[in-house]
């Protein structure tokens, strides 16, 4: 991939609470760093170890 | 190297494609061989997540300790799906030249939606969560110069962009941005 200008946080991402959950984690004390990847883990984890499917019908119609 | 998402919910991911595989109308073979290829495809598809995420991190990210957001974070995942999966024996036996692109539109809109349904503080989500629970994910519009549905098009960007060497997180982060601002909007009509 082609190296671009850094770019400022969309505000597509201000809105989203993925930022409120890392001021959250860090201010608990006994979590010092975090990223999306370990929020990512949180909601997973919470819906039994799965992510939550979005559009099977695509993937079987692609598999007729 | 920063923490990064954990294998096995990773990898849960694409245990879900290939249960979708095995209760596919697929021929038998084909069946076979898809869910081979996606299960031999893991490790590169986590170690291309693993890049592309950091990459992502470093360079398009003001606050680059923190968090990627759900649209890059998902865009990662289907630029790693589209440059991770070897279809190699797949590739014999299917007549769909877009499968690996259809997937990473199912990875991408899954993750997505995952998102979604964990961001959900004060309920500020609940009504697009509600709308997608009742259409199983996303809508997308209607095509204006055919009736070629909208996935079509947006898996023939994907087919050539990666032909051309030109998959960009940021491209895709903006387009599942749109996706989910134009579900949003449906959800609130």
């Amino acid at each position: 991939m082609n190296s671009v200008p850094t770019e400022k946080a969309s505000e597509s991402c201000s809105e989203c609470l993925l930022r409120d959950a890392f001021s959250k984690e860090a201010s608990d004390g006994d979590v010092t760093f975090s990223n999306s990847d370990v929020y990512l883990n949180t909601i997973v984890e919470n819906n039994g170890g799965r992510f939550i499917p979005s559009n099977p019908n695509l993937l079987l119609n692609a598999l007729r | 190297m920063t923490p990064v998402l954990d294998k096995k919910a990773f990898n849960s991911l694409y245990d879900d494609i290939i249960d979708l595989v095995g209760s596919s109308a697929l021929e038998d073979a084909l069946r076979l061989a898809l869910s081979g290829d996606l299960e031999r495809s893991k490790p590169f598809l986590f170690r291309g997540y693993v890049d592309i995420s950091n990459y992502a991190k470093a360079n398009y990210m003001r606050i680059k300790t923190g968090l990627l957001d759900r649209h890059k974070c998902s865009a990662a995942f289907m630029v790693s799906t589209l440059n991770g999966l070897r279809l190699d024996k797949c590739a014999k036996l299917t007549k769909n030249e877009r499968l690996r692109e259809d997937i990473a539109i199912y990875v991408g809109l899954t993750a997505l939606r995952t998102f979604i349904h964990g961001d959900n503080e004060n309920y500020k989500n609940a009504g697009l969560i509600a709308f997608l629970d009742k259409n199983d994910g996303f809508m997308f519009p209607g095509t204006i110069c055919d009736n070629q549905p909208y996935a079509d098009n947006l898996a023939t960007e994907l087919y050539y962009n990666r032909k051309e060497n030109k998959l960009s997180v940021l491209s895709l982060s903006h387009e599942l941005f749109w996706v989910e601002k134009y579900n949003r909007m449906l959800s609130e009509m």
